[in-house]
């Protein structure tokens, strides 16, 4: 799963953008320099998702995200500029971060407590696969109980 | 790869070269057939000539119910360079990535493609995707023999999903209700061709032998 897939998803069951965690393996794979996608994804972007998502793969690109996105008055700018050929902090770091991080093995939070898997590089966002802790925990202890 | 987009012709024949062109056990009640790879070339075709040259490789599509991913390769193939399939049936996107796999082995040039696939249910309760994070959507979905207007929900994700365009095929007996609901929803949508689908005979009760049913490839435009 690229981090422009961790974008679009949200929690089947509450709508909520969902977290990484307890990454288990990231792959970086180059692929071709696209800057105009990279411009036209900006504005439909969650950037604060994509800048945790950044934190959690422990990229070395977060310190090339600014705070928050650039504003659409500062995109003509920065069109200028790639159709001029000049290279972009910024849009390096998207394109490693979007086009070139890929999620292999990890965890999908919900605010509201359950999560997802990704497994093999494929998110699970089907609502029946949620894995929620404080069942999984609860289940547990009944099985320690009837053990004991 | 780049610049014109490829003949019917030409995808077809990279297509019917993949492992998996049909599923391996299909779940009736989720009505899954594989679409064919001639009907997936023609559709992929289609969407790529309908986006202007130098901005089919920048446009964000998603298959809605990719199943082996048959069509998500075809748009990859025409050309659209970022594309997420997604399907209910996480055993089938493991058949779609072993395709993709196989694909970029036959035709290198599209290695670069940014193909995608999630686990992610195509039904307006449980989707897992945010709202207008596509351009396009394209969409074969279960015709609604099994159950009724499984299509119609479909559609409704679609048009949720999609900034701009949608294609959909629909039985073609639908056509005048279609037509009647996506007006009402103030959607521009025009039927583009009338093909021939061979629903394989797991589908068809009481027969014996696999049918050919009529159904509308539509191109819908979404309301902004
Ligand atoms: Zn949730």
């Amino acid at each position: 799963m690229r981090l422009l897939t961790h974008n679009l998803l949200i929690c089947p069951v509450h709508k909520k953008p969902l977290a990484i965690r307890n990454v288990s393996a990231v792959d970086i794979i180059p692929v071709e320099y696209q800057p105009r996608f990279l411009l036209r994804m900006i504005p439909r972007l969650d950037w604060s998702l994509l800048r945790a998502a950044a934190v959690s793969v422990e990229s070395d690109c977060v310190d090339a995200l600014p705070e928050a996105a650039p504003s659409p008055s500062e995109l003509p700018a920065l069109e200028k500029a790639v159709e001029s050929g000049d290279r972009l902090p910024l849009l390096d770091a998207l394109q490693r971060l979007l086009l070139e991080t890929h999620v292999v093995g990890g965890q999908l939070h919900c605010e509201h407590g359950e999560f997802y898997v990704i497994a093999d590089g494929i998110p699970n966002l089907l609502a029946d696969a949620a894995v929620n802790p404080s069942e999984t925990a609860s289940e547990q202890a009944a099985c320690t109980t009837e053990g004991s | 790869m780049r610049g014109s987009v490829p003949s019917v012709r030409e995808i077809e024949t990279l297509l019917s070269q993949l492992p998996w062109r049909q599923f391996q056990s299909p779940r009736v009640h989720l009505e899954q057939y594989t679409t064919p790879v001639h009907l997936a070339a023609r559709i992929a075709h289609h969407v790529a000539l309908c986006i202007d040259e130098d901005e089919r490789r920048s446009v964000q599509a998603v298959d809605l119910g990719t199943g082996t991913g048959i069509l998500a390769l075809a748009l990859c193939l025409a050309g659209l360079n970022h594309v997420l399939g997604v399907d209910v049936d996480s055993e089938a996107l493991e058949l779609a990535r072993a395709n993709a796999a196989a694909l970029w082995e036959l035709c290198p040039q599209s290695v670069g493609a940014v193909l995608e696939f999630a686990a992610v249910d195509v039904q307006p309760n449980s989707l897992a995707l945010a709202p207008k994070s596509f351009d396009v959507a394209v969409l074969n979905p279960p015709f609604g023999t099994r159950q009724r207007s499984a299509d119609i929900a479909f559609l409704d994700v679609a048009c949720h999903l999609s900034r701009r365009f949608v294609y959909s095929l629909h039985k073609s007996s639908t056509r005048s209700y279609l037509s009647r609901r996506l007006e009402r929803f103030g959607c521009t949508a025009q039927v583009y061709a009338r093909l021939r689908f061979d629903l394989p005979a797991t589908y068809v009760f009481h027969r014996e032998r696999a049918v050919d049913i009529d159904v509308d490839l539509w191109q819908i435009e979404v309301k902004r």
